[in-house]
């Protein structure tokens, strides 16, 4: 015997689901996060690079940076959300977020 | 030959020619395609209704990709039967007069442009050659995924992370130089096989779905009898070790090599 | 004058391919002859473009969305 399959209907405008308002809000304020990180870790880089760190500091700057992006990734999956996804389009300036 | 509420759809202009290929071809709205002759020029147009193609209609229908699609795509098979028969000058999509005479008095006016680009293009196809930072070495940068890192920079390794990082940014960016270096002399090498080349903004990786940046976007205008060499040079290229992955298309119409402006995408 | 292409013509990339039409329109929108048309529509070579290039956004964007929908989180 056949079991009758559950219809599952994914919504035609994506926006007018509200599950997916909340996507796109959550979306918005992962990619501004994202920006952060990715600027906080290029600081750290640098300031890694030019020697004026202890090595305490880097341990410190390494291990919050770290779970930064460790708690990023685990919302991004809560909110089904890829990497690519996390991004806004600034029109002649491009991409908000570089290929990092 | 058009009345009102009509408007004439113009495809490319040839050389003076009864281009009898015209006859039983479908363009962009249901008309047939026919031509208008003047000053040793021929036209390809089609008759169109201001109802689907006028200046108040036409710009909403082309929000929607499937229409613009597919206007796109109809005009560019106009232009590519042409270009079997004869040199051919394409034109910018929707370009549009209210009636023949129009287009004859644009053809008289302009006949000297045409006949400029007419004479360039004689005996050539315009490919394209594309380049991208080659996914090989990309692969080799991708940001490390927590199931996938290294548990002894987990425990407590945050020098090691910042450490890894940076190893991965640097060597990203060392690696995208070298592509931009190696397009920069792709690019050379191919202008040397080319009559004209244009090099075009990369495209947005959106629209593409790349997952690399694109660093060449090159148009280059090819005698026929050149084809070859350019394409065994394409090749060639890209094997070299440069960390580029190139791609070619075509052969297309010329429609890089017309003088018309570029705007930016 | 007839004169017809050599095989290369075998090498045209196929028009179905999403990525073959970004390579169409980049020519088709921004290349070709200009002339100013008198339906006023091709005076906006520009405008025209911009036009497309947010329906190629808009469209990107519902591509991307459609590869990744999460049918169901439940």
């Amino acid at each position: 015997m056949m079991l009758p399959q559950k219809r599952v209907t994914v919504p035609e405008r994506l926006n007018a689901d509200p599950d997916n308002v909340e996507r796109g809000l959550v979306g918005l304020v992962l990619t501004i996060v994202e920006l952060l990180r990715q600027l906080m870790e290029r600081q750290a880089i640098r300031r890694m690079d030019d020697g004026v760190l202890t090595e305490e500091q880097i341990e410190q700057l390494g291990s919050a940076l770290m779970a930064l992006e460790d708690n990023m990734t685990k919302l991004r999956e809560h909110f089904g959300l890829e990497p690519e996804e996390l991004n806004l389009d600034l029109g002649p300036l491009g991409p908000l977020l570089s290929h990092d | 030959m058009t009345s009102d509420g009509e408007a004439v759809w113009l495809y490319a202009v040839i050389r003076d020619d009864p281009a009898p290929w015209v006859d039983g071809l479908t363009g962009v709205g249901d008309g047939a395609l026919w031509t208008v002759s003047a000053a040793g020029l021929t036209a390809v147009v089609e008759t169109v209704a201001l109802a689907d193609f006028g200046e108040e209609v036409l710009p909403t229908r082309l929000e929607d990709m499937g229409t613009l699609a597919a206007l796109a795509r109809a005009h560019d098979v106009v232009v590519e039967t042409a270009v079997r028969y004869t040199t051919v000058a394409p034109m910018r999509l929707a370009t549009m007069y209210f009636d023949d005479p129009s287009v004859r008095r644009m053809l008289e006016e302009h006949r000297a442009e045409f006949n400029e680009v007419l004479d360039l293009i004689d005996g050539c196809a315009e490919w394209g050659v594309k380049g991208y930072v080659s996914s090989v070495t990309r692969q080799a940068e991708e940001q490390p995924q927590p199931q996938q890192a290294d548990t002894s920079t987990r425990a407590g390794g945050g020098a090691a992370y910042l450490r890894q990082r940076r190893e991965q940014l640097t060597s990203k960016r060392d690696s995208e130089n070298l592509a931009y270096q190696g397009a920069e002399s792709i690019h050379t090498a191919l202008t040397r096989l080319a009559k004209r080349h244009r090099r075009h903004k990369p495209q947005d990786p959106k629209l593409t779905g790349a997952d690399t940046p694109m660093v060449l976007n090159g148009a280059y205008l090819v005698p026929h009898q050149q084809i070859d060499e350019f394409g065994a040079a394409v090749v060639e290229l890209g094997q070299r070790q440069h960390g580029v992955r190139l791609e070619l298309t075509g052969p297309w119409p010329a429609y890089s090599f017309t003088g018309g402006q570029e705007v930016p995408i | 004058m007839i004169e017809t292409l050599p095989a290369v013509s075998e090498c045209r990339v196929p028009d179905q391919r999403p990525l073959a039409l970004v390579d169409l329109l980049d020519r088709v929108l921004s290349g070709g002859v200009v002339i100013a048309g008198e339906v006023t529509l091709s005076l906006a070579g520009v405008d025209l473009i911009r036009i497309s290039l947010r329906a190629l956004v808009a469209s990107a964007g519902a591509l991307e969305s459609g590869h990744r929908r999460r049918v169901s989180r439940t």
